[in-house]
C-alpha cells in the first residue's frame, strides 16, 4: 500500500514540475507578445525624425520643422478650434478657426497681413468674402448687407466704397462713388419699381438720366 | 471514525490529482487565449502600432484621441470641437464645432470633389466654396433660409460670372464676360430683363432700359 502511494506521489511530483515549466513558458510568451491596454497619457506623445516632429497633446496635433511650427490642428491657446498652417519661416499663412464661435478662414501674406478671408458674421450669420491690400485695407467684398441684401463692393485704398452692386427682391442696382463719397452714377432700380440710370456731379445734381 | 495515516494520505493524494486535472484544463484555456489574441510587436524602429485609440488627456478633462480614422479633439465639457481624418462617410474631412458641439465649419471631399462649408449657429449652410461637377470653382453665399443669394462661378459655357439672387432664389443680376465683351444684366422679380449694359449677343455693345413688358424705353447707341 505504501509502495503504491509512493509511486502515485512520485508521478504527481513529475506532473507538477512539468506544469510549472509550462507556466513559465506561457509567461514568457505573454511578455513577448502581449499588447498594452488602450494607451492613455496625461503627457504629450512626441514622434520625431531627423527633419521634423509631431506632438500630440490634449489640445491637438502640432507638426514642427526643427523649431518652427508648421501645422497645428486642434484647440488653440485661447480655446478656439483651429487649423493653422505656417510657412518655412514659421509665419502663420493660413488659419481656419472659430472666432467667438463663428467660422472663419483667413490667408496672411509673408508680412503677416490679412489678405483674404471668408467668414460668417457673428451677429447675423451672413457669409462674407473679403480681399485686402498690403496695408490690410479692404478692397473687395462679397457679403450680405445690414438689411440682408447680397452685395458686391469695391473699395479704394482709403477703404471707402467706390462701387457696389446689390439687389433686393424687386430689382438690382449699381452705384459708383467718387473719392469724396458722392454717388456719381446709378443704374438699376429706382423708387416705384422704375428702371433707369443717371450720371451726377460731385454735388449730387443729375447731369444726365434715362429714361426721361 | 477511521483516521489512520494511510487513509489521510490517500485522501490528500486524491485531492492533489483533482487539482492537477483542474489546473491542466485552466492552462490549456490560457494557451488557447494566448494564441487567439497574441500579436507580434511591430518593428519598433519604424512604427508603433496600437490596436486601440491613443488618448491624451489633461487635467481639465480635454482630450485628443488618435484612432485609425483620425484625430478627434474634445473640450473639457465633453464636446467634440475638432476632427481631422476620414469621417463616418469615408470622406477625408476637417470639421470644427462650436462650444455647443454644433458643426460650424467643414472642409472635405464630397464625392471626391473638394468642398468648404460654413454653417450658422442653427446649422444652416451660409457659405460654400467648392469645385462643381465640371471642376469649376465657385463661391456661394446663402441666407438664413439656405436660399442662394450671391454666387461667383463659371457658367455652363465657361464664362466667369457674378450673380445676385432674390430671397426667392431667382436671378436678379449677373455680371459676366465671354471672350468678346462683358455684360451686366438686371432683372425684376418676374424674371424680366430691365437693364442691359455691355455686349449683346449680336456682338454689338451698348445699353438699354426696358419696362416690365419688355418694351425698350431707352437705348444707346
Amino acid at each position: 500500500m505504501d509502495g503504491l502511494l509512493s509511486d502515485r506521489i512520485a508521478r504527481l511530483e513529475n506532473v507538477a514540475r512539468r506544469e510549472r515549466a509550462i507556466a513559465i513558458g506561457l509567461l514568457a510568451l505573454l511578455m513577448a507578445t502581449g499588447q498594452a491596454p488602450a494607451p492613455t497619457s496625461s503627457g504629450p506623445v512626441i514622434i520625431t525624425s531627423s527633419t521634423s516632429s509631431a506632438t500630440l497633446d490634449s489640445r491637438g496635433l502640432t507638426v514642427r520643422d526643427h523649431s518652427r511650427e508648421l501645422l497645428f490642428a486642434g484647440m488653440d491657446s485661447s480655446g478656439k478650434p483651429s487649423l493653422d498652417l505656417s510657412d518655412s519661416a514659421g509665419r502663420l499663412r493660413e488659419s481656419m478657426y472659430l472666432l467667438a464661435g463663428n467660422p472663419i478662414l483667413r490667408d496672411f501674406d509673408a508680412a503677416g497681413k490679412r489678405r483674404a478671408e471668408v467668414f460668417l458674421a457673428g451677429d447675423s450669420g451672413n457669409g462674407e468674402f473679403l480681399i485686402f491690400d498690403a496695408a490690410e485695407v479692404r478692397r473687395l467684398a462679397l457679403f450680405h448687407g445690414s438689411s440682408g441684401l447680397p452685395e458686391f463692393a469695391l473699395y479704394g485704398s482709403d477703404a471707402k466704397v467706390r462701387a457696389y452692386l446689390s439687389t433686393d427682391d424687386g430689382m438690382p442696382y449699381l452705384g459708383m462713388n467718387d473719392n469724396g463719397g458722392a454717388t456719381r452714377l446709378v443704374m438699376g432700380a429706382y423708387t416705384g419699381g422704375r428702371a433707369g440710370m443717371d450720371v451726377r456731379d460731385s454735388a449730387g445734381k443729375a447731369l444726365w438720366s434715362q429714361p426721361k | 471514525m477511521d483516521s489512520s495515516p494511510s487513509t489521510d494520505l490517500v485522501a490528500r493524494v486524491g485531492r492533489l490529482e483533482s487539482s492537477i486535472k483542474r489546473n491542466r484544463v485552466l492552462a490549456l484555456a490560457v494557451v488557447l487565449i494566448v494564441f487567439a489574441t497574441a500579436q507580434t510587436s511591430g518593428p519598433a524602429t519604424l512604427a508603433t502600432t496600437y490596436s486601440s485609440p491613443l488618448i491624451v488627456r489633461d487635467a481639465s478633462g480635454a482630450s485628443a484621441t488618435l484612432s485609425s480614422t483620425g484625430l478627434t479633439i474634445v473640450d473639457a465639457a465633453g464636446k467634440e470641437r475638432t476632427f481631422v481624418g476620414v469621417d463616418s462617410g469615408g470622406r477625408p474631412s476637417l470639421d470644427q464645432s462650436d462650444a455647443s458641439g454644433r458643426l460650424r465649419q467643414s472642409m472635405y471631399l464630397l464625392n471626391d470633389t473638394p468642398e468648404f462649408r460654413q454653417f450658422d449657429s442653427v446649422g444652416k449652410r451660409r457659405l460654400e466654396m467648392s469645385l462643381n461637377s465640371a471642376n469649376d470653382g465657385q463661391l456661394l453665399l446663402s441666407d438664413q433660409n439656405e436660399k442662394l443669394r450671391l454666387a461667383l462661378f463659371r457658367t455652363a459655357s465657361g464664362d466667369p460670372q457674378l450673380a445676385l439672387y432674390g430671397s426667392d432664389e431667382k436671378l436678379r443680376a449677373d455680371f459676366s464676360t465671354d471672350d468678346v465683351s462683358p455684360h451686366l444684366v438686371m432683372k425684376d422679380a418676374t424674371g424680366a430683363t430691365r437693364i442691359t449694359a455691355g455686349g449683346y449677343k449680336d456682338g454689338s455693345i451698348g445699353m438699354d432700359i426696358r419696362n416690365a413688358a419688355d418694351t425698350v424705353l431707352w437705348k444707346a447707341p
